[in-house]
């Protein structure tokens, strides 16, 4: 085990390119979550307002 | 074909096509990137130059292929957006230049990890270094010269002009190492012809680049589908998506 981690001397090269590579995976997961979920959020709030407005119009068509 | 053409390039359809396949693509490229990791780190032997030192090829190679592959995706269509008009097109490309972005500076920095042990400097200006940072540049530019745009149909012609520019870039990186004399290694893999390492070195890499192309392809999925979201938010379907329009018919 403690020669798996020290990688035949190259530990810090070898582990931190491992660990640039998981942290860039990770990222790209987060971020493109995070990207859905904040345009989910503007749609459901422009189609929201878009209804507003309707139901405002259809009302004063009646009056 | 032209009906079918249509109908995939048609922003509901793709937003519902890219809600089914993105998950189904993401959970099977992570067990096997899992699987290619294991492959690389522990079970193949070490390198009879390098030692263990080697095993950084395992992330940077298939980074490196991303940062071209993804660049020539995004070329393509930007091309065909600014041909034919299809504005999917241009958000594909658009979703894309992050990812793209993310994987070379993950390429350019394994890299520089590997030359520092190997070569003795993290860097050196030579050919293939200095086009593959360019390529991150170029990254850069094609990113902050969308965000530069408010109306969205002109940041898609000025970034897909770039895009399309920018990919003279790529044979410059490809072929930098046999054209100039580099530090760089040639290819350990070649199209034709038997590979230059052993078997038992190469299942793993070869794991790792199908599965990093299934994670960059789940990754653009989730990313297109914000986008056309985004850009389709007063259409119809969107705000169908959410609740029934009142008075509608």
């Amino acid at each position: 085990m403690a020669d798996f981690i020290a990688m035949g001397g190259y530990a810090q090269f070898v582990w931190g390119a491992f660990g640039l590579w998981f942290a860039c995976v990770i990222f790209n997961i987060v971020s493109a979550r995070r990207k859905i979920r904040i345009s989910l959020e503007q749609a459901a709030v422009a189609a929201a307002r878009h209804r507003h407005r309707q139901a405002r119009k259809s009302k004063q068509d009646k009056s | 074909m032209w009906t079918w053409f249509h109908k995939m390039a048609s922003p509901p359809h793709f937003y519902r096509l890219a809600g089914i396949f993105g998950p189904w693509l993401l959970w099977p490229s992570l067990l096997l990137l899992a699987i290619g990791i294991y492959g690389g780190l522990v079970l193949a032997p070490p390198d009879y130059q390098q030692g263990e030192g080697f095993r950084i090829m395992y992330v940077h190679v298939p980074s490196a292929y991303l940062s071209t592959t993804i660049y020539a995706m995004m070329a393509v269509t930007s091309a065909i957006g600014l041909i034919w008009r299809i504005k999917l097109a241009h958000a594909v490309a658009a979703s894309a230049a992050p990812i793209g972005a993310s994987f070379t500076a993950v390429a350019l920095v394994t890299g520089m990890l590997w030359g520092k042990p190997m070569w003795g400097t993290y860097w050196e200006w030579d050919p293939r270094l200095t086009s593959e940072l360019i390529l991150l540049f170029i990254y850069f530019g094609y990113m902050s010269l969308r965000a530069s745009f408010e109306d969205i149909s002109k940041a898609d012609r000025a970034s897909g002009l770039l895009a399309v520019i920018g990919v003279v870039n790529l044979p410059i990186i490809h072929y930098s190492v046999i054209w100039w004399s580099s530090l760089h290694q040639g290819p350990s893999i070649k199209k034709l012809g038997a590979p230059s390492i052993s078997n038992d070195m190469l299942w793993p890499l070869l794991l790792l680049i199908g599965a990093s192309t299934l994670f960059f392809g789940a990754m653009l999925l989730y990313r297109v589908r914000a986008e056309v979201l985004d850009r389709e938010h007063n259409s119809r379907w969107v705000q169908d998506l959410f609740g029934e329009t009142p008075g509608a018919g």
